[in-house]
């Protein structure tokens, strides 16, 4: 089975080819009630189909991964990125990092600390700037609380839901049985002075209505080098409602960087 | 039941991707009752898009590169597939590989 030990902690991940040797591109999905499928059964085939090689991982608590009681801040979600790719054998060159959602701010962090382990950033919808720390912790507090008084998993189980009631079940251990709310809650937003230090190129694709494009136009105004891509018609969930567009605009981005690398 | 009679290699691959099944979620799956070809991976087995990522990987494992679950999805998106039967992927499986078994 495709797990992958990295730092201690066995991490699922799925490898796809690529054609050449370019750079890997590895996907980092969103919080909670996501994992690796999403991109899985979105975009990975078309980039790996494009040649590009490609590497997917369940983080820490998500997915078919381990989910130990704590390690849910962002240096330790950078810290298991990089054990990872040492692991595989792609720590002796910068990759390309897409990151959906909280798997964006998990991106942007890692170019910031790392900028030697990153070639260039494409962030979906991700949380930038703002309240966004404690509006997110404020709704996994309440979805927590909600799991955890209303045997929520057991009801839905008892009604035969039991995709619900599994899904449930695995958002309460993760919510309730981890430090990550309070690792989240630790957490500060970025700001324009993190843009300015970033290194390499950035990609944005946000939806026209997600609340989350001020810090998106204040990441293109300040970053040396970032292309905002905003598609209409859709909200924060790009990847799943916009993915033709999204699609779109991440093959032009790395077949561009390809050629120019290549030129 | 399926709406064609399976062919005994495909019956095979029923029972194999049977055990797969519960190698990939446990053997909570068998709670649900018996798998066979008609049960269905969203609806009887509430199989999550994750877990169908592992069976896939699963049955490449078993089947070789023919079994493509990502050509597949340029086909078909996730939930299609999981609408899917068992006996249906038993078929698919069995089609794909079907140049290879009469080759060897």
């Amino acid at each position: 089975m495709a797990h992958t030990s990295a730092g201690g902690l066995r991490l699922h991940t799925q490898r796809l080819p690529g054609r050449g040797d370019g750079p890997t591109v590895v996907f980092l999905h969103g919080l909670v009630m996501d994992n690796l499928s999403s991109f899985y059964c979105t975009l990975a085939g078309p980039v790996s189909r494009a040649g590009h090689p490609v590497l997917l991982y369940d983080q820490r608590g998500h997915g078919r991964s381990e989910r130990p009681p704590d390690g849910y801040d962002r240096d330790t979600a950078l810290a298991d990125l990089t054990a990872l790719l040492a692991a595989l054998g792609l720590d002796r060159r910068p990759v390309h990092l897409v990151g959906n959602s909280y798997g964006g701010v998990l991106a942007l962090h890692t170019a910031l600390r790392r900028p030697d382990l990153v070639a260039s950033l494409v962030l979906i919808d991700a949380q930038l700037t703002g309240d966004w720390v404690a509006d997110m912790t404020d709704t996994l507090s309440v979805a927590a609380l909600g799991l955890e008084d209303s045997r929520l998993p057991e009801q839905l189980a008892a009604l035969g839901r039991r995709k619900e009631a599994r899904l449930a079940a695995g958002a309460d251990a993760l919510l309730n049985r981890t430090t990550l709310i309070e690792d989240l809650a630790a957490a500060t937003a970025f700001t324009a002075r993190d843009f300015a230090r970033l290194e390499c190129p950035v990609l944005a694709v946000y939806g026209a209505h997600s609340e989350l494009l001020p810090g998106a136009r204040e990441l293109a105004r300040t970053a040396p080098d970032c292309e905002l891509c905003v598609l209409p018609g859709v909200g924060h969930t790009v990847l799943n409602e916009a993915t033709e567009g999204l699609c779109a605009a991440l093959l032009a981005r790395l077949g561009a960087r390809a050629g120019a690398v290549a030129g | 039941m399926a709406a064609e009679p399976l062919t005994a290699r495909t019956r095979t691959i029923v029972d194999e991707i049977t055990d797969m099944l519960v190698s990939v979620v446990g053997e909570e799956l068998l709670v649900v009752g018996e798998i066979g070809p008609a049960t269905t991976f969203n609806d009887d087995l509430a199989l999550e898009s994750i877990e169908f990522v592992a069976l896939a990987e699963l049955l490449q494992e078993r089947y070789g590169s023919a079994v493509d679950f990502l050509g597949f999805l340029a086909e078909k998106d996730i939930d299609q597939i999981l609408a899917m039967s068992v006996g249906e992927l038993a078929v698919h499986v069995d089609r794909v590989t079907a140049g290879r078994a009469c080759a060897s």
